[in-house]
């Protein structure tokens, strides 16, 4: 945003926003210009002034998930709690139950709205009363109107608190109602922490798994508001499809995990942001990211990893993937398949062939993926026809290196 | 263009030019056969039905 301030042969000024003229102001007058999102401020990511022209820069437009401001805030927990928070919306009107499964530990459960129950071993079912609930009522996005509580469970004793939230006990409305939309937990003890909603909490937005112990990573997160997802400390061996073809979106914070397989993690999945990520165990990348239209980047370091066999095919959007630790790699086909959006690629250490044919890359990032490689296992290809940079690319940095290049 | 069918990993390459670590560059003043690549005027059959088959 350019402003242009001009001063006119009588003593008013002309102010021009972007080359459209917004009025006159008198001499001596202040203008005040304020931005915002039609709601709230905007805060410019800098202003500077040359000459009669004042530059506003407006910030890029958000990509990543924002909590919604009308939610009441969980409370902390750390990875060495055993306790599980999860903010539930009452919606005027309808059916609100959830239900709560607790094993082995004593545990207090605040339902939020007042009322609590202890339990050992069994199943806790509750069902909101939106006229009793304090809170103040809030607007969905649908426009239902609704009230918040949070259900706060807490282990009381010593043993191993496991949990399992699930959609209802009974044959009353056994198919929906848990209208979790954030939840965080800790359960380090548990070996059996289950969140089978995860299939059916349609609305839920967040989730932070903090430690689940030796639980199994769940799966089959096809929650379509899901946008964000955490977890921490795990022992599991293995998050085969976690995310396959979930509506998960939002994982810039990244993955670090022992998993030993993290094959199809993200195959026909919807996420777009994966931040920086670790699976130091991880011996195979098969069909990684398959299909993932909406990925946009992934940087993922995997020394163990033997396998990039279809990881990325036809992952349409993903623009750039630099991979750490892959001299153990030994199969590649069809890695890069499809990714025709691709314009940058660093596979440290590669000893193995690969195709990237019609993809983005140009003549300096074939160059710096060339330099990325490692010495070539025996004969070994590399086929950058069909890049932007094929033709003018150095091939000698990885003939050197022992590799055929096919321009 | 040069091609050449993978079969461990049933992917065809093709391009203009092959570098070879050796120094060797065929291309189309050199269109000598080397390590499976083949020089053709027109892209094979085989090469054609495994594009279709792999057209987004």
């Amino acid at each position: 945003m350019a402003i242009t301030i001009r001063k006119t042969p009588c003593p008013d000024v002309d102010l021009e926003i972007n080359g459209v003229n917004e009025g006159s102001f008198a001499a001596g007058s202040t203008i005040e210009l304020n931005l915002t999102d039609g709601v709230n401020p905007v805060t410019p990511d800098s202003v500077t002034v040359v000459g009669n022209v004042v530059t506003a820069q407006v910030p890029a437009a958000s990509t990543g998930w924002t909590r919604n401001p009308d939610w009441l805030p969980l409370p902390e927990i750390t990875a060495s709690d055993n306790r599980f928070v999860g903010l539930f919306l009452v919606f005027e009107g309808e059916y609100n139950q959830t239900t709560v499964l607790l094993t082995s530990a004593a545990a207090n459960v605040d339902w939020g709205d007042g009322t609590s129950v202890v339990s050992n071993g069994a199943v806790q079912t509750k069902v909101y009363d939106y006229a009793t609930i304090s809170s103040p009522v809030k607007q969905y996005y649908d426009g239902r109107n609704y009230k918040q509580v949070i259900v706060d469970v807490t282990a009381t004793g010593v043993g191993t608190l496991s949990i399992t939230i699930f959609d209802a006990n009974s044959t009353v409305n056994s198919g929906g109602a848990n209208n979790f939309v954030d939840i965080a937990l800790s359960l380090p003890n548990s070996s059996n922490m289950r969140l089978s909603v995860f299939r059916r909490m349609a609305i839920l937005e967040r989730i932070r798994l903090l430690n689940i112990g030796t639980s199994p990573v769940p799966v089959l997160m096809n929650s379509v508001m899901l946008s964000v997802f955490e977890i921490g400390a795990t022992t599991n061996t293995t998050a085969q499809s976690l995310f396959n073809s979930s509506g998960c979106v939002d994982l810039s914070g990244g993955l670090i995990a022992n998993w030993s397989s993290i094959t199809q993690l993200l195959d026909t999945s919807d996420v777009r942001f994966f931040g920086a990520s670790s699976f130091p165990n991880a011996i195979s990348m098969a069909f990684f990211a398959r299909g993932a239209d909406n990925l946009i980047s992934v940087s993922i370091d995997a020394p163990s990893n033997t396998s990039l066999s279809n990881a990325f095919n036809t992952a349409l959007n993903l623009r750039s993937i630099i991979l750490s630790g892959c001299g153990n790699v030994n199969n590649t086909g069809n890695a890069f398949l499809n990714c025709i959006s691709l314009s940058k690629l660093i596979l440290n250490g590669m000893r193995w062939g690969f195709s990237i044919a019609q993809c983005n890359l140009t003549a300096q990032a074939l160059n710096d993926l060339f330099d990325s490689l490692g010495t070539a296992s025996g004969s070994q290809t590399i086929i950058v026809t069909g890049n932007p940079g094929a033709a003018t690319c150095d091939t000698t940095i990885a003939t050197a290196k022992g590799f055929t290049v096919t321009t | 263009m040069f091609y050449k069918f993978n079969n461990e990993t049933q992917e065809w390459y093709f391009g203009n030019e092959v570098h070879f670590p050796d120094g060797t560059k065929l291309n189309a003043e050199n269109k000598q056969e080397k390590d499976g690549w083949q020089w053709h005027d027109e892209p094979p059959q085989e090469f054609i039905d495994w594009q279709n088959l792999n057209e987004i």
